[in-house]
């Protein structure tokens, strides 16, 4: 979505704002205003992507529950952190979804994702927030694009979300600079697994997450 | 005043700027913090992948190839790497990326996840503006064998841009309120203008290094089970020509094979390896064009459809095999 007046990309020319060129508030709305809203919009990023590869040489692409787990219960098998884009009321952008996987055997299994900062990841998959996504009773045996319970394509984190998860890093100011602080929101991307028959495990073959700016 | 980058996206009442009211210096100062926002906070040049590549001791040195085009304002990355010893023992190796100093993690043997992933600060040792190979240098010192389960890395923001004519960061201090409108460089309205046009956000959309994979066919084979989403930003036009890569190699010398990268939309592109494409290189690059997203629907994705990519591959004459082990897209 936009937050721009005109919703796209307005060209002007950068000279009409020079010394004497009188500007009038709609040349500035619509061009300098407006693009700056735009391509703030579009700076969108994306931070999850990736498949698994029809056949490799070495270890797998997919991700699968460790050994040894109990049926029924949570088991995690993949996490990814990623610096959020934070709108002007501290919450993250809009974070599109797309995950894909299966069940071993065809016995039902569900998959959870949750994004949170690191430290709240296993609370948040018992207590999962509004905005968790829960895909439940898969039981496809090849692999698919899944279909959250919501049936929503994108989640909206929360500020409780986003709050503990600003991290303090520091950093040189330019190159060959002097040191400063600079702020991230690092948020962490979590898929989450369980199954109910010990040879179906949960298998997870792709997973996209991507940023997208909703007002 | 520093041309700072602030934390969150500041906001700006567009609707106070019309015809017949005087633009307050405040409006104009928090399109300015936009602006250096936008430049400054950094891209995900490496989003998160599945790797699968296992080493040991006995492989030596082991690179991971990923190939983008960073941000050219960045100096700073933060990778992370989930790895872990498939052996009854955790083991020992050695991360080394860009230039910066060699480092040793410990790669635990439980497969969760849950254990903290490696983390290496990368700074640069200048500025990048053209696509490179970031690798991954990675050195097992133990014989068991360790697995790479994934990778990731987002650029570090800024503090603040620079006030010159590479960064066009514009002073601050120079939109206080009742401050006389004036073309000094990257001061006032004029520097404004400057840096919004010269704004161009760019997406990473796939940056995925992971084991091997072959085929000897005549005929394409899909390389990923499922195509990969890609939806480029929308600047007016519905649809984007990105730039596009793989990692890849022929068996062996005077083979040759061929890369098809399809887009849902209907576009579809080809890098070829002719004959003295046996070493394992980065090959392309090509363009493709995929459609950007629709801003006026809820999820942005144009008529309800993801836009996917989907990378095939084929044996075109000599026999042998035809290998990749990465796809690179990015807007370039």
């Amino acid at each position: 979505m936009s937050s721009s007046p005109l919703g796209t990309v307005e060209l002007y020319a950068v000279a009409d704002f020079a010394d004497n060129h009188p500007v009038g508030a709609r040349a500035w709305r619509d061009g300098p205003i407006n693009n700056a809203l735009h391509y703030a919009d579009q700076r969108a990023q994306v931070l999850v992507n990736w498949q698994e590869v029809t056949s490799g040489t070495e270890g797998q692409t997919n991700a699968a529950p460790p050994g040894g787990q109990s049926t029924s219960s949570w088991s995690e098998i993949d996490r990814a952190p990623f610096s959020a884009s934070l709108k002007t009321d501290g919450t993250p952008y809009r974070l599109r979804i797309q995950l894909a996987g299966y069940s071993q055997g065809g016995a039902a299994v569900d998959f959870r994702l949750i994004v949170s900062d690191f430290d709240s990841i296993d609370d948040y998959v018992f207590s999962p927030p509004t905005y968790a996504e829960t895909y439940t009773g898969i039981t496809s045996t090849s692999t698919a694009i899944l279909t959250p319970d919501s049936g929503l394509n994108y989640i909206d984190v929360g500020i409780q979300a986003a709050d503990p998860a600003l991290r303090i890093h520091s950093t040189l100011d330019d190159l060959a600079g002097t040191y400063q602080t600079v702020s991230v929101c690092e948020l962490w991307v979590s898929v989450w697994s369980r199954y109910t028959v010990s040879t179906d495990k949960a298998i997870l073959t792709g997973l996209h997450v991507s940023e997208y700016f909703a007002p | 005043m520093p041309a700072s980058v602030p934390y969150r996206r500041p906001g700006i009442e567009h609707a106070d700027v019309k015809v017949g009211a005087s633009v307050r210096g405040f409006t104009s100062r928090n399109a300015a913090e936009l602006a250096h926002w936008t430049r400054g906070r950094g891209m995900c040049i490496v989003p998160h992948s599945r790797c699968g590549r296992r080493i040991s001791s006995a492989d030596g040195t082991v690179a991971l190839h990923y190939y983008t085009l960073p941000s050219p304002f960045a100096i700073a990355r933060i990778w992370s790497i989930h790895a872990h010893s498939t052996g009854s023992t955790s083991g020992d190796m050695d991360v080394t990326i860009g230039s910066g100093p060699t480092r040793t993690y410990t790669a635990p043997t439980v497969t969760s996840p849950a254990n903290p992933p490696i983390v290496y600060v990368e700074e640069l040792a200048a500025k990048v503006v053209t696509a490179t190979d970031a690798t991954v240098t990675l050195v097992a010192n133990t014989t068991d064998t360790i697995q790479i389960d994934s990778v990731s890395c987002y650029e570090l923001p800024r503090p603040a841009l620079t006030e010159d004519a590479t960064e066009y960061g514009v002073d601050l201090e120079s939109f206080f309120p009742q401050s006389s409108i004036h073309d000094t460089a990257n001061e006032s309205a004029h520097a404004l203008a400057e840096l919004v046009d010269d704004l161009n956000p760019r997406r990473v959309y796939i940056n995925q290094y992971h084991t091997d994979w072959s085929t000897s066919s005549g005929s394409y084979t899909d390389v990923y089970t499922l195509p990969l989403p890609a939806l480029a930003p929308y600047t007016g036009s519905a649809t984007k020509s990105v730039t596009w890569a793989v990692w890849a190699s022929m068996s062996g010398a005077g083979n040759s094979g061929t890369f098809r990268l399809t887009a849902a939309s209907g576009a579809t592109d080809t890098i070829t390896l002719t004959a003295d494409a046996s070493t394992w290189a980065i090959y392309g690059t090509s363009t493709i064009t995929i459609n950007a997203e629709d801003v006026t629907k809820v999820d942005g994705l144009p008529a309800s459809t993801w836009e996917t990519l989907q990378l095939a591959a084929k044996v075109d004459s000599g026999g042998g095999s035809i290998r990749v082990a990465g796809l690179y897209a990015f807007d370039g």
